[in-house]
Parts: C-alpha cells; sequence; structure tokens
C-alpha cells in the first residue's frame, strides 16, 4: 500500500500552513485534534481516506449509526472530487474535519465540478443527492479556486434517535455548483 | 475469507441451489465497484431474468455499488439482495428500497427467486 507524502494523521509533527489546530473542547465533543489529510485524487486512495476518517470519527460523540452517514457522505464528497473535480488525475484532494463545539469536515478540490452528460446523470448523478439526504446541511461552494463541500453536525442534533432522519436539523439548503 | 483493511472488495459468481448468485464481500467504492459489475454481467448472462446479489459480507457500500445494482435492473427483470445493515442504509438514503427485493439471507433469496419462477 503506497502512502502518499500529502497524507498523514495529525500526530505527524509536519502541518500544512494555515491547516490543523487543537480543537477546543465543548458542546459535548471530547478534545479531539484535527483529522488533515491530503490525498492524490485517485479513486484508489479513498479507502485510505475512509479508514483515517473511520477512526477520527470513533473519537467525537456520534453514535456508531451517525458516525457512518457521515463517513457515507464524506466517502461520496471525497469521491465526486476525484471522478468530477479532477478526473483522476491525481492532483490534491484535501480532507479537513474539525470537532469543537460541533463536528465540521470539509472536502476540498482545485477542480470544477462539470455538469454531468444526460447519459451519465442516471448513474452517476447519485452521490449530491446522497450527501443531502444522509446530511441535510451539506454545503457545496464551488468557484474559480475550486469546489469544497462541507458538513456540519452540531452537538444538539446527536440525541436524535436514528430512524427519525426527518428531524435532522436543515441548517442550510446545499449550494448547488 | 479474510478481509482485512486494505483488501478492498472481491466479487466472484457462485452456484447456491442450483441458482447463480454474485457474493461480494469487504468495501465497494468508485475504485472497487467495477469487480463488482463484472461479476453482475457474469451472472446476467448465465441467469437472464432474476439476479440474486450477495452482499452480507459487504462492509462499505457506497453510490457506486448502487449505480452498479441499478444497471442490473436494466438488465435483469428482478434484482435480489442479501442487505447487511451499511447496504441498507444507502438503498434506503437513495429511495430506491422499493425497487430492489431485499433479504437478510441468501437462502431467503434463492427460495423467493425459486417461488417467483415457478409462481
Amino acid at each position: 500500500m503506497r502512502h502518499p507524502e500529502g497524507m498523514r494523521h495529525p500526530d505527524s509533527p509536519r502541518r500544512p500552513e494555515g491547516a490543523a489546530h487543537k480543537a477546543a473542547t465543548g458542546g459535548g465533543q471530547r478534545s479531539l485534534e484535527d483529522l488533515h489529510i491530503e490525498f492524490r485524487a485517485r479513486s484508489e486512495e479513498l479507502q485510505r481516506v475512509r479508514a483515517l476518517l473511520r477512526a477520527w470519527l470513533a473519537g467525537t460523540s456520534l453514535g456508531p449509526d451517525r458516525a457512518y452517514d457521515l463517513l457515507l457522505a464524506v466517502n461520496e464528497a471525497c469521491s465526486n472530487s476525484v471522478e468530477h473535480g479532477h478526473r483522476g488525475d491525481g492532483r490534491t484532494v484535501v480532507l479537513h474535519a474539525s470537532a469543537a463545539h460541533s463536528i465540521r469536515i470539509a472536502v476540498s478540490d482545485s477542480g470544477t465540478w462539470r455538469a454531468p452528460r444526460a447519459d451519465e446523470e442516471i448513474d452517476r448523478g447519485r452521490g449530491l443527492p446522497m450527501m443531502n439526504a444522509l446530511m441535510p446541511g451539506t454545503r457545496v461552494v464551488s468557484g474559480a479556486d475550486g469546489t469544497t463541500v462541507e458538513f456540519v453536525v452540531s452537538p444538539a442534533a446527536e440525541s436524535r434517535s436514528d430512524s427519525d432522519t426527518g428531524q435532522w436539523p436543515r441548517r442550510s439548503s446545499a449550494d448547488q455548483p | 475469507m479474510g478481509y482485512e483493511g486494505h483488501s478492498g472488495c472481491t466479487a466472484e459468481v457462485i452456484s447456491v441451489g442450483g441458482r447463480w448468485v454474485v457474493v461480494a464481500a469487504g468495501e465497494v467504492d468508485s475504485h472497487t465497484a467495477p469487480r463488482l459489475d463484472t461479476a453482475v454481467q457474469q451472472a446476467v448472462t448465465r441467469q437472464p431474468g432474476q439476479l440474486i446479489v450477495d452482499l452480507s459480507a459487504v462492509e462499505f457500500f457506497d453510490s457506486s455499488g448502487m449505480n452498479v445494482l441499478v444497471r442490473a435492473l436494466r438488465q435483469a427483470g428482478r434484482v435480489l439482495v442479501v442487505a447487511p445493515r451499511p447496504v441498507r442504509r444507502v438503498v434506503e438514503v437513495t429511495g430506491l428500497s422499493t425497487v430492489f427485493a431485499l433479504f437478510d439471507d441468501v437462502d431467503a433469496a434463492v427460495a423467493s427467486a425459486v417461488a417467483h419462477t415457478n409462481g
């Protein structure tokens, strides 16, 4: 298994500029260091990214079902960055996760998501609706510098049971790219 | 079956009770979904009509995996899926629970396929 230079756990001493800082304790979250992963935009990296994120999520106060939903949603964002943003060209995708009073996870690429062709709509258009269904507050910001997908889970929402997805608070509607 | 952290996903076609069944294990994502797709295509070719996909050993399943199942649905008249929780969750959130026949184990899926054929 390759370990791309840019992919590292926040325990590692080297940090990119303006990136990880220690998260403050509060809002029911244990003190948890930010997770910062930079990975090449290739689909074979996704499994490693998920493994790192899964381990990080286990340190948050999210229950296992909610953590899995978030993992699924973030995976879709990462897959979109690989397939649509960079079209598998191996450029860098950045995932940053923090758990201060709420859990925030951002996935950024430097590409612009192209609109799917008509014949791709059916097969490939499932990612964004799935992110929104799993995490109704999903924000997608697409600009000249690239696309960032941001997920925010507030601690107040964590007491919900796993079946009442409809009560998941809608923080903001997704901004279409 | 010895699945571990980075082994990805396996998918094969086996015969269960005289019916061809696609059996997948591990993590199905945009990198590994083509393996599932290959096995599905083999099974559909051997036995058109009803397709059984046993995903009970699948630990992660995303929209790429759903795309494989949806494509299969256009080829086989009926797609029966043995779906553990990670798969069920994705089927639910994509709003496709009603288009697939979902089962808890492969025996139930095979029995349903047989009943459907005979009935």
